[in-house]
């Protein structure tokens, strides 16, 4: 073996550390999906109510919950795929975001149908006065911090991680929107799915500068 | 069990390094020492296979290990080693490659690989000098994939492209290169 190699063979063992919290354990994971939730209740509670009556909807309108549950796989699905970006892996990067696309693009055609025939009867019931800038700001920080996760892991493909974490992070507020502001589905579309795929944006490009490609 | 003797010797690689990662995860250093020396040796018969004799093997080698170094915490030992392992090496190689394009490295692909018959050799050498006769884009494409035996996907990245923009470089250099032969009289 060439010399060099040798040499680094044994500085580097020699410099070897246990590994105590190994990427993308399901803990990790877990930890970041219920971090980004509270702080997202957390940070729409401190500007304002929930919609009152908004869980009894849940229990009262089956297509409700149909949207609430699809949108908490979607979020939980773009998250835990965006974070696993950030692992090697030998499966093709189209094979890793076709299905939590695939996801999201189902969750905002049930919004989109929506717009026909709306699964509550519409109603400006809570409204909230800053929900567009709510659903932006608040998925910010479940953004960054998944950044910074990545960061330390293995990148492969930066802006699809960061785009992955950026609609995850984003779709979160957005999704408790449902429950905290008015329901009408174009107001959704407008002021609180649109900033959260906005957040998608904004995470593909921080991913493709702060997770430089190994 | 598989009587055909590589993949019992894959499985028995994959099994040895995946306990000795799992080892080193808990601080190990003999037992990641022995790996790193395992796959030093695994890593550069990969690079010679996949990227052909590059000049500077032996830094991709290093580099490699460097990288499997930082990112062995991404390695879940519930998962299979191999792939993780692969992944950082063709991922680093074509970094290490593309670096020393930028700086204007030369990279060497042997396209000859010249037998004892005469045939043989005229055949190889009519086809260097049709390579000769494409234009550099088209020429790089097809050494790459054809000679050095780089996927599309690793050709692109290496040269900066789209993968579609490999594959018409390389889909109109073998047009050419058929129009060249057919001129010619030599068959395709």
């Amino acid at each position: 073996m060439n010399p060099a190699r040798e040499q680094l063979i044994a500085q580097l063992s020699a410099d070897l550390r246990p590994v105590t919290k190994p990427a993308g354990s399901a803990a990790v994971l877990a930890l970041w999906l219920l971090g980004a939730g509270v702080f997202s209740v957390l940070a729409l509670l401190l500007v304002g109510p929930f919609r009152a009556g908004g869980l009894q909807q849940l229990i009262d309108y089956p297509r409700f919950v149909v949207e609430n549950l699809l949108g908490v796989v979607t979020v939980v699905w773009l998250g835990v795929a965006g974070l696993r970006l950030a692992i090697p892996t030998i499966t093709p990067l189209r094979a890793r975001v076709a299905w939590p696309l695939t996801l999201l693009a189902a969750w905002l055609a049930l919004y989109a149908y929506g717009l026909h025939a709306p699964s509550l009867p519409p109603s400006m019931d809570g409204k909230r006065a800053l929900c567009f800038l709510e659903a932006a700001v608040d998925g910010l920080p479940a953004l960054l911090w998944g950044l910074w996760l990545a960061r330390r892991w293995w990148p492969l493909h930066g802006a699809w991680t960061g785009c992955l974490l950026g609609l995850s992070a984003g779709a979160m507020p957005a999704l408790l929107m449902q429950l905290a502001c008015m329901y009408s589905p174009s107001h959704i579309f407008l002021f609180h799915l649109l900033p959260g795929l906005m957040l998608g944006g904004v995470g593909a490009l921080a991913g493709r500068w702060v997770l430089r490609e190994r | 069990m598989s009587s055909d003797p590589q993949a019992s010797r894959w499985s028995a690689d994959e099994q040895r390094w995946a306990a000795w990662m799992a080892l080193a995860h808990h601080g190990d250093q003999a037992a990641y020492q022995r790996l790193l020396g395992e796959l030093s040796h695994a890593i550069e018969t990969y690079i010679r296979v996949r990227f052909g004799a590059i000049d500077s093997l032996e830094d991709c080698v290093q580099e490699c290990l460097l990288a499997i170094h930082k990112a062995r915490h991404t390695y879940d030992p519930g998962r299979p080693f191999r792939p993780w392992l692969f992944t950082i090496v063709r991922h680093k190689t074509i970094d290490v490659l593309r670096q020393a394009r930028q700086l204007g490295g030369a990279r060497r692909v042997e396209l000859l690989d010249v037998g004892s018959d005469p045939q043989d050799l005229q055949r190889r050498l009519d086809g260097v000098k049709v390579l000769e006769g494409l234009a550099p884009d088209h020429r790089e494409a097809i050494a790459l994939t054809q000679y050095a035996g780089c996927t599309t996907a690793e050709a692109a990245a290496w040269l900066g492209i789209s993968e579609a923009a490999l594959k018409a470089r390389l889909r109109r250099g073998l047009l050419a290169i058929r129009r060249a032969l057919e001129a010619e009289g030599l068959p395709t």
